[in-house]
């Protein structure tokens, strides 16, 4: 990541507007993902079979089978609630952003699939009106640049980490 | 610049920047905190409109029964009729035979510890399934009188047509044996008297198969009500929507019937036995069958489906038998239906698509149901000044639920529990007013894991069945076989020798005086009446005003 000028040079490469808005992008996600793992962490009903099962289009079946039994549904469960709250505060933080924000990409993706809204899919209506980009895309992007960007580095933990 | 001393590492300014964002995460508490209050604060408003829980209905204290003894002493249950709704009950118990799945909604319940020990049915592949169910053990009997003379078995399910409950409850209550039967509880009303006499004289514990009493949805249901939220209720609609030959009954029909005494085909129905105790006709498949088709062994659309509705809503509102039921109703879409099989003799399933070159079946004649396909009853309760109607098609399958029309508020039960402020409420003027309360928003609605369990079942019947409770509840997040559910709490009162089960002999005399009345009202074109302090039904067959005079 860091190239041979080290860094400190690379970061200075960008205005502090840059830097600022960065971390903002990258602090407001993380967020968005605490508060969404918070509310299945505390909620005692919520479970995420009931989306699977109902998952629509070509990848349907395949989240539907991912909570074909009691044991599955935990363990899927588990790693949404404890996931997103993870990478919600890691993002925050700015703490193994990398990491992090792959994680967050991978999320992001599964939420995507498991209901598309792609022309010829019978998805399932949220908010908003939507054809083949909706919110989970565009947040997928937002992460996928902050990916290439050191961010964490900027404002946040990894910077003690950072080689220079 | 501090940023470019390589010697030190982390400096003081690296730092500042490297948790620049921590107060981000107070920031996320404190907003938590204040949501977190702002949410609790308008639940504790609403429920706070309610007067203190009236806490009149001792139905609340049947809801989530905790048992007392130990279940480590199995006990030995025996089934008398095993056709589709014993099966289900039998799989619902976990048995089954080894080559089927059992039920499903069984996932991390309690183990039941009961045994299969006899089975009574008059089709010998129902008893060959109860038996492989057992796992081989099972002893069969002929006659349910001889199965109640086995000192073996504590307890029996009966599962018979309706016309065969009756005589089965009480022989099971004189031998001393708890019994679980299905509703409709009798075919007639005497029988009711009798039934109720026979258990209570014994101490048996009993069960009537209302299963859909267990849905947690009428927990929230009950506490509306108890709350007094809707004020004064004037009138409940509830309805049956279905839309196939299955949902009408017109059941499949093996092709392994015909009675003991055939010339000739397969002889394996005890058709002497079945018809013993009603009308003697010669044999008709479409009569075993089919039987809730017909007078002579069903009750019909009122003990059937009318008594789902009417027995959670006498649950919810603990009303007792009604003043005055009025019926009305008759067959008109499903009047004739011809049984069909391949061009190489396999039977067709009701609602199976017809393939080509289908012929009517010569070993099952033409059905013609007796009784209603669509169907209305007006109950009255003139010491509750309350009105409940019951609307049924058996040919629609529009989702219609259970509504109750209170001067203050609206509960509806078709989706969870969702309780509307009426627009020209007093109890709630000031929150419609200041816009806290919007009359087209439920101001508390209730739905299990928070909706998306509901939507995990996608197919329209079975939203419906976990929307009534037929087949499935929620219990700590998991959908739950509320079959089992039922049947485990007869087992716990019997081991804790509690005959307050969930719906007892009390509940069950009053579904089945509730249903007859219906019947009897549609059957005779009068309205049918109860005298509470008599304990009796009475008919009015009299005009009271002359018509036309």
């Amino acid at each position: 990541m860091a190239d041979k000028s080290g860094l400190g040079e690379t970061l200075k490469n960008y205005s502090g507007v840059q830097t600022f808005l960065i971390a903002f992008l990258r602090v407001v996600i993380g967020w968005h993902f605490l508060y969404e793992g918070y509310v299945k962490l505390s909620s005692d009903a919520w479970s995420a079979a009931g989306y699977l099962r109902a998952a629509p289009g070509p990848f349907g079946p395949m989240f539907e089978s991912m909570v074909s039994s009691a044991s599955m549904v935990g363990v899927i469960d588990a790693v949404m609630a404890w996931g997103l709250t993870l990478v919600g505060i890691l993002l925050i933080l700015g703490l193994f952003t990398r990491s992090a924000l792959l994680v967050a990409a991978l999320f992001l993706l599964m939420f995507y699939l498991s209901n598309p809204p792609w022309v010829g899919v019978q998805f399932m209506p949220g908010e908003g009106s939507y054809m083949v980009v909706n919110k989970n895309l565009v947040e997928m992007a937002a992460v996928l640049v902050l990916l290439v960007l050191p961010s964490g580095a900027m404002w946040g933990f990894d910077r003690l980490f950072a080689r220079r | 610049m501090a940023d470019n001393d390589k010697t030190s590492g982390v400096n003081r300014r690296d730092f500042l920047k490297a948790a620049s964002t921590v107060p981000v995460l107070g920031a996320f508490a404190l907003s938590l905190k204040a949501k977190k209050k702002q949410d609790t604060l308008a639940r504790e408003e609403i429920l706070s409109i309610g007067r203190e829980g009236a806490q009149t209905n001792p139905n609340v204290l049947k809801r989530n029964y905790q048992r007392k003894g130990s279940a480590n002493d199995t006990l030995n249950i025996a089934i008398v009729g095993c056709g589709g709704r014993g099966k289900s009950l039998m799989r619902a118990a976990g048995f089954h035979p080894p080559d089927e799945d059992g039920a499903g909604g069984l996932e991390g319940t309690e183990k039941l510890n009961i045994r299969l020990v006899a089975v009574c049915d008059l089709f010998t592949p129902s008893v060959e399934w109860a038996v492989a169910a057992s796992g081989g053990t099972a002893k069969v009997y002929e006659t349910y009188q001889e199965l109640m003379a086995d000192p073996d078995i504590d307890a029996v399910v009966c599962a018979t047509p309706d016309h065969y409950h009756s005589a089965v409850t009480i022989a099971a209550a004189e031998a001393g044996k708890h019994i679980y039967v299905e509703k409709c509880m009798t075919k007639t009303i005497p029988q009711a008297y009798a039934v109720r006499d026979a258990v209570k004289k014994n101490g048996v514990i009993f069960q009537l198969g209302h299963q859909n009493r267990n849905s947690n949805r009428y927990d929230s249901a009950m506490e509306v009500i108890d709350k007094g939220m809707l004020g004064h209720v004037s009138l409940i609609q509830c309805y049956t929507n279905r839309n196939s030959r299955n949902g009408a009954w017109v059941y499949n029909i093996p092709k392994e019937q015909g009675p003991k005494s055939a010339a000739s085909g397969p002889r394996n129905l005890d058709w002497e036995q079945y018809t013993a105790n009603t009308v003697q006709r010669p044999y008709d498949p479409n009569r075993f069958f089919r039987w809730r088709c017909f007078w002579d062994y069903g009750t019909g659309l009122s003990g059937d489906l009318l008594t789902h509705e009417l027995d959670v809503i006498n649950m919810v509102m603990n009303m007792g038998i009604p003043s005055s039921a009025t019926a009305s109703g008759g067959v008109y879409h499903h009047k004739e239906y011809t049984t069909l099989m391949t061009a190489q003799g396999e039977p067709l399933g009701s609602d199976a698509p017809v393939p080509e070159g289908a012929l009517p079946r010569p070993d099952v004649p033409v059905l013609r149901r007796e009784v209603p396909d669509v169907y209305q009853v007006v109950y009255e309760w003139k010491d509750r000044d309350m009105t409940v109607v019951y609307n049924a098609t058996l040919s629609n399958n529009w989702h219609r639920g259970q509504i109750y029309l209170g001067d203050e508020a609206t509960m509806d039960l078709t989706g969870g529990v969702d309780v509307y402020a009426d627009p020209r409420s007093h109890k709630y003027r000031k929150w419609l007013d200041n816009g806290k309360v919007k009359p087209d928003e439920p101001m508390i609605s209730f739905r299990n894991v928070a909706g998306k369990g509901i939507e995990a079942i996608t197919a329209a019947t079975a939203q419906w069945t976990v929307a009534k409770g037929l087949l499935y509840t929620y219990r700590g997040g998991r959908l739950i076989n509320t079959t089992y559910l039922h049947i485990k709490d007869w087992i716990d009162h019997i081991r804790d020798n509690n005959p307050k089960t969930m719906c007892d002999i009390d509940d069950g005399f009053q579904e089945a005086i509730t249903a007859h009345m219906a019947t009897y009202s549609y059957l005779n074109g009068t309205r049918v009446n109860w005298n509470e302090e008599a304990q009796e039904v009475e008919f009015e067959h009299e005009p009271k005003i002359p018509a036309l005079s």
